[in-house]
């Protein structure tokens, strides 16, 4: 079995502090770090923790053309991949998602794989749909979001969607298809080993046909970049002016907890009794 | 397009039922409706919508509100979701779609994209329609570490999904007579439309493993609890009333719990429903992680404690014999009612 992981890259900020040129609003570029998009280390994850699992599974990392594709590829198969494939394609940046994964899907078309595993996210753009187009395009069904994936004996996958609120439903959904993970947190590291293995690895370059991928639509031009905005703390802007000088700076230093006034007595007695009314008042409640 | 803009809202869902996410975008899309000329219509699924429609029709916001009732719409399912509203738009086409920023709105709207031949931008915090008809949005990048404007071109039709709790529901009214549109589901999608995946079951959030910031109810300990074994007793309480067990900073320095456990200034913000203190003092750093919840119940032996300021309820007792008496008594209790 054939699984295709998808990597694309992300960028994060030296001291973690996004760099904004306040002349233009544009990024500040020399502020800059390179990874692979971490939803995309989660997916390969899952292709690896497969191939640990079942004998016969084989990996493809597949990266676009860029400056780092030959980094990233090694990363890929230091950590795991059997093979590497970077798809010489125009540069997308500016297009919108459909138009991206169009492009994609026309150098994915010529590779032989049952599964197609990509990150839900791409960190970047804050875009999740890269993944339900890319399905649209190859003609494969999609499931999005998914933390936990699974190969059954009748040859289909079985995996968990994750919803809100910690809920999950399981899915089952027969081969080829695409499935789009979340950031699981689970991350391997390579061994030094492991490190010196893409050396002996294949890596091809598959030049991706421009088929008519020419803009219906052009991407929204996203610009005038401005850090997100800092949610005021209550209390620190609403000192109460009659309090005396002591209970303004405790009320500044509390970072807006604010005692609830009217709230009654406190409840004291043999923890017997105490139980008694604190169950019959959290049923009263509605919370039990 | 029409003089008139065709707005869509598609009602969220949060587990099974219609969340504050609906509410939300209906009260953008009335902001949108007062700059120019719009007609919004608020499409939801689901099962038994009774409560819901008299919820949404009470808002006065939509003219129209069309809901598709059938067990096929228990869960989400794209195949069956999509049949429906391709259904809706042969009639009249939308010009802007909002759908919520969930799993169900991120996975329904390209494909609802896909099919209309639409604009999608994904996660936005901020649209605007200008009285020119003219829409600008504000959405965030690069791992939201920074947010962007952008400017949509209006000719074509433009799908957007937004993050819930940037805009707030509110208590926005509207004057409109929303009509009811009640429909059967109809035929299954295209294959182009189809998710080609099969629901097998819905997988409830276990409390012992959902994330703390998830839950509506919280148990949190601190070191008035004691050591591990005593902590136990929290750990089945917190079970018994569906609660996510948190601590604070003490219990993860003991090694007790993980650090993904801990909340506050360190540790993780949670507002839920219930919060259920046992044996913490209540320290500042502590209390800015959870003074957000909308109940709290705090148990602590020491009268003077900081936590029973901003308590709810508060039982000055000790933790470890009123904790086994509370597991009694509810267990009592349930044994009565049946």
């Amino acid at each position: 079995m054939i699984i295709a992981t998808i990597i694309r890259q992300s960028h994060f900020f030296h001291s973690g502090a996004i760099g904004i040129d306040p002349m233009d609003n544009e990024l500040v570029r020399g502020n800059l770090l390179t990874a692979i998009n971490p939803y995309d280390e989660s997916a390969l994850n899952m292709a690896l923790y497969l191939k640990e699992h079942h004998p016969g599974v084989h990996i493809i990392g597949i990266t676009p053309r860029a400056e780092q594709a030959q980094a990233f590829i090694d990363q890929a198969i230091s950590l795991g991949a059997d093979e590497g494939v970077i798809l010489d394609m125009e540069p997308t940046d500016a297009a919108g998602a459909e138009q991206r994964a169009k492009q994609w899907s026309l150098g994915l078309k010529t590779l032989d794989f049952q599964l197609l595993l990509l990150g839900v996210k791409e960190m970047d753009r804050c875009e999740d749909e890269f993944g339900i187009y890319l399905g649209a395009h190859l003609n494969l069904p999609v499931i999005s979001g998914i933390k936990t994936l699974t190969l059954t004996q009748a040859g289909e996958v079985q995996a968990v969607r994750k919803l809100e609120k910690g809920h999950g439903e399981r899915v089952s959904c027969r081969l080829p298809a695409v499935l789009t993970a979340e950031a699981t947190g689970r991350y391997r590291y390579p061994t030094l080993k492991s490190i010196a293995q893409p050396k002996n690895t294949r890596v091809i370059h598959i030049p991706a046909p421009t088929g008519d991928t020419q803009e219906k639509m052009p991407a929204v031009a996203l610009k005038n970049l401005r850090p997100p905005k800092v949610r005021p703390k209550k209390g620190l802007v609403e000192v109460d002016s009659s309090l005396s000088v002591t209970d303004k700076l405790s009320q500044l230093f509390s970072g807006g907890v604010t005692e609830k006034k009217g709230t009654g007595d406190i409840l004291t007695g043999a923890p017997d009794q105490v139980a008694k009314t604190l169950v019959a008042h959290m049923q009263d409640k509605g919370f039990i | 397009m029409g003089d008139t803009k065709q707005i869509w809202v598609i009602g969220g869902r949060d587990g099974y039922t219609i969340g504050d996410e609906t509410l939300e975008l209906m009260t953008e899309a009335h902001d949108m409706a007062k700059k120019t000329d719009c007609r919004i219509t608020v499409v939801i699924f689901g099962e038994a919508l009774d409560e819901t429609i008299a919820l949404l029709a009470g808002r006065r916001i939509a003219d129209r509100l069309v809901t598709f009732e059938a067990a096929a719409y228990r869960h989400y399912d794209p195949a069956a979701y999509m049949a429906a509203l391709a259904q809706l738009a042969q009639t009249q086409p939308p010009d802007i779609v909002l759908a919520p920023a969930t799993s169900m709105g991120r996975d329904l709207a390209p494909r609802l994209a896909f099919h209309l031949g639409a604009q999608l931008i994904s996660n936005i915090q901020q649209i605007q329609l200008t009285p020119a008809a003219k829409i600008k949005i504000v959405k965030p990048v690069y791992g939201a570490k920074a947010n962007a404007t952008g400017n949509v071109p209006d000719d074509a039709p433009l799908v957007v999904t937004v993050i819930h709790g940037v805009i707030g529901v509110g208590r926005t009214k509207g004057s409109k007579a929303t009509q009811i549109d009640r429909r059967s589901p109809p035929g299954t999608a295209s294959q182009a439309l189809a998710s080609g995946y099969q629901v097998l079951e819905f997988i409830a959030a276990d409390p012992r493993t959902i994330d703390i910031v998830d839950a509506d109810v919280v148990v949190a300990g601190g070191r008035g609890v004691g050591g591990k074994d005593a902590f136990e007793t929290v750990k089945a309480f917190a079970f018994l009333i569906g609660g996510a067990v948190g601590c604070s900073r003490p219990i993860v320095d003991d090694g007790i719990l993980p650090l993904d456990r801990q909340i506050g200034q360190t540790g993780k913000t949670v507002a839920p429903d219930l919060f259920v203190s046992c044996g913490v003092s209540g320290a500042m750093q502590h209390e800015m992680g959870m003074k957000d919840a909308k109940y709290i119940i705090a148990i602590n032996t020491d009268k003077d404690a900081p936590v029973f300021r901003i308590s709810d309820y508060k039982v000055a007792c000790d933790v470890n014999r009123l904790l086994p008496a509370v597991i009694k008594e509810i267990h009592g209790r349930s044994i009565e009612e049946h």
